[in-house]
């Protein structure tokens, strides 16, 4: 991880557009790349898919966009007219994958391509930067025109906000219905207000991160568990009349942190990163506590096989499982009403405010939760 | 990326389906490597008993023996590379056809095609990126023409790499755009080596109809293909710089 002066990037095709980068992001799914859970990385790749700015450029079939626009990109790219996006399934775009062979084969079919975020999933060169190049920029960025919105105020639109409303519009959500989330990172802290917003009676958040239960408690207005300290699946009875929650967000994903057998086998299969990639242990611990009936909603990226996942318990209590990378377009401008309309501020979310130039030094804060870091922004 | 294989080749459907044929106890093949395999289960058995380092040695020996002996008795025609890939474009099938039968508009935006120059209605000659940056070039004639449905070709005398194939199109159920069905059955040269080299370069003829199928789609369904060839990118390590310059970037 470094910071490394590279040549501008330059249109390629007639849809993408340029843009000068104003504010970025680290994302909790960059530090799977940063610890190389996520294959196909390459040495000289450019990460960051959470970013804003100005366009400074555009091809000659972008329509929509014109040189001094300010945009939020989606971190997902999509070509706007495939089977997948006219059904708005954007993140499951054919065909801005240029890499579309790896997947195929691993996973059968590919999703869409993705800024900076591995060869397998499109090697585009991401955000973390001072410019960068935006493919098919006529269907994904969004512009914000309104000039009392802050950057930051905005820029969250560009992944985690949207797939923290995702996850909690995956569980269906009924009146009085309980919803737990895994994780109290940013994607955990934006699925307990969304579940809120949707309608959720309750939220119970889980971590053992002090400042991210103390976020999901001021902030998100959570009911907490700290797992270092309590059996979840006994404690998430007992807080729901024994019936478990009517669904769980599993906004972990690969790399979950647990204290219980299962964990520590997948560390140590983890640690070699071929014997195994993924540590459900958190999709484990949710799928084991859901009400019968109920939604396993995950947020939290998957990259491979999992091992000992309870299909049995499953089965038995009859889940529903809903996953997948964000939708990011079908989001934005209805959460950016929302976010105008003052129901939330997103930037309640960012601890630490730092420069391009310092980035190396944000990645191993917030990879070590060191600090109280909880969300990175960065300025080019 | 292609091979002259490549994709989008002068495309007719094949009467000749690419399929193996099956050996029967006619077929000399047949008894192909049967001694091989015999030979090298001895050996394995033999390994296994012994129970040393030596005798697993033996028996791994044994096993690739038989391996090699069961791998010649696969029944194919001599080196036919056979290429089959399916997709669905959402598009209506006779954009689609006749786009395919415009595919000499394409090249330069397809990653191996090269050119494709009509001479009369039946005739055209194809050129595709090889190996290692080599050209290769063929004379193709249409066999076999449908409307909206069929196209097959078959390359003409003097072809590098001698090809035939087709492809189909059909409607995908209820308004999902066009299934397309290429198949396709090529003789890389260097006989049994030629394949290989290719497969190790990223370059087998699949992979090269595959990729430039993808990208005909997308170019039908969103005007342009994706790619990020040439985008800027930091150091990369010695090995990055020598698969980009073998399999060429992405």
């Amino acid at each position: 991880m470094r910071v490394e002066t590279v040549p501008d990037p330059v249109i390629i095709n007639p849809r993408d557009a340029i843009i000068k980068v104003t504010t970025t992001a680290i994302c909790g799914s960059d530090l799977h790349l940063y610890d190389g859970y996520i294959p196909t990385m390459e040495r000289g790749d450019i990460l960051g898919h959470e970013f804003m700015g100005e366009v400074v450029e555009v091809g000659a079939e972008v329509k929509s966009l014109r040189v001094g626009d300010r945009v939020v990109a989606p971190f997902t790219i999509a070509c706007g007219s495939c089977f997948f996006c006219r059904k708005e399934l954007w993140s499951l775009c054919d065909n801005t994958n240029p890499n579309a062979k790896l997947p195929e084969t691993a996973y059968g079919a590919t999703p869409s391509g993705l800024f900076g975020y591995s060869h397998m999933l499109g090697g585009y060169a991401g955000g973390q930067a001072e410019y960068v190049r935006v493919p098919y920029a006529d269907v994904g960025p969004l512009k914000i025109e309104d000039e009392q919105l802050k950057d930051e105020d905005v820029l969250f639109l560009s992944d985690i906000f949207p797939t923290g409303y995702q996850a909690a519009e995956n569980c269906n959500i009924q009146p009085g219905d309980t919803v737990a989330v895994w994780g109290c990172g940013p994607v955990g802290q934006f699925a307990i207000k969304s579940a809120y917003l949707l309608g959720a009676e309750r939220v119970i958040a889980l971590d053992q991160v002090p400042e991210r239960l103390a976020m999901a408690r001021t902030q998100g207005k959570a009911e907490t568990i700290d797992f270092s300290e309590e059996h979840v699946p006994a404690r998430l009875r007992e807080m729901t009349g024994g019936r478990g929650p009517d669904s769980c967000i599993d906004a972990v994903g690969m790399e979950a942190h647990g204290h219980s057998i299962d964990a520590i086998y997948d560390r140590v299969r983890a640690a070699t990163r071929v014997l195994a990639t993924d540590r459900p242990h958190a999709l484990r611990e949710a799928i084991m506590a859901c009400r019968k009936g109920g939604t396993v909603s995950l947020a939290g990226v998957y990259g491979g096989f999992l091992d000992k996942v309870p299909m049995g318990a499953a089965f038995g209590k009859g889940l529903t499982f809903k996953m997948g990378q964000t939708h990011v377009h079908r989001y934005m401008k209805p959460l950016l009403d929302q976010i105008q309309d003052g129901k939330i501020d997103p930037s309640f979310l960012i601890t630490d405010r730092v420069s391009l130039d310092d980035a190396p030094d944000a990645y191993a804060r917030f990879a070590e939760r060191r600090d109280g870091c909880i969300k990175v922004v960065l300025k080019p | 990326m292609n091979d002259p294989v490549n994709s989008l080749n002068s495309f007719q459907p094949a009467e000749r389906q690419i399929k193996d044929p099956p050996a029967s106890d006619h077929d000399p093949r047949s008894q192909a490597g049967l001694p091989s395999m015999l030979l090298g289960s001895g050996v394995a058995l033999f390994g296994l008993t012994r129970r040393s380092f030596r005798g697993t040695a033996l028996a791994l020996l044994g096993a690739g023996v038989v391996f090699t002996g069961a791998w010649s008795r696969r029944a194919r025609p001599a080196h036919e590379t056979a290429v089959r890939y399916v997709l669905t474009i959402n598009r209506p099938r006779h954009e689609v056809y006749e786009q395919w039968r415009r595919l000499e508009d394409l090249p330069g935006r397809m990653k191996n095609l090269q050119s494709v120059e009509k001479s009369d209605e039946r005739h055209s000659h194809w050129s595709a990126k090889g190996l290692l940056g080599y050209i290769v070039a063929w004379d193709a004639e249409t066999t076999q023409q449908e409307q909206d449905t069929r196209i097959s070709w078959r390359s003409l005398l003097g072809a590098t790499v001698p090809n035939h194939g087709s492809v189909r199109f059909s409607d995908a159920p209820n308004g999902r755009g066009t299934e397309l069905e290429v198949t396709m059955s090529c003789r890389l040269p260097a006989g049994i080596l030629g394949p290989l080299l290719a497969r190790l370069g990223g370059r087998s003829p699949q992979s090269q109809v595959e990729s430039d199928l993808r990208r005909f789609k997308a170019i039908l369904e969103g005007g342009e293909a994706p790619t990020t060839s040439d985008q800027a990118a930091g150091e990369r390590s010695l090995i990055g710089r020598l698969t980009n310059s073998w399999a060429g970037s992405r």
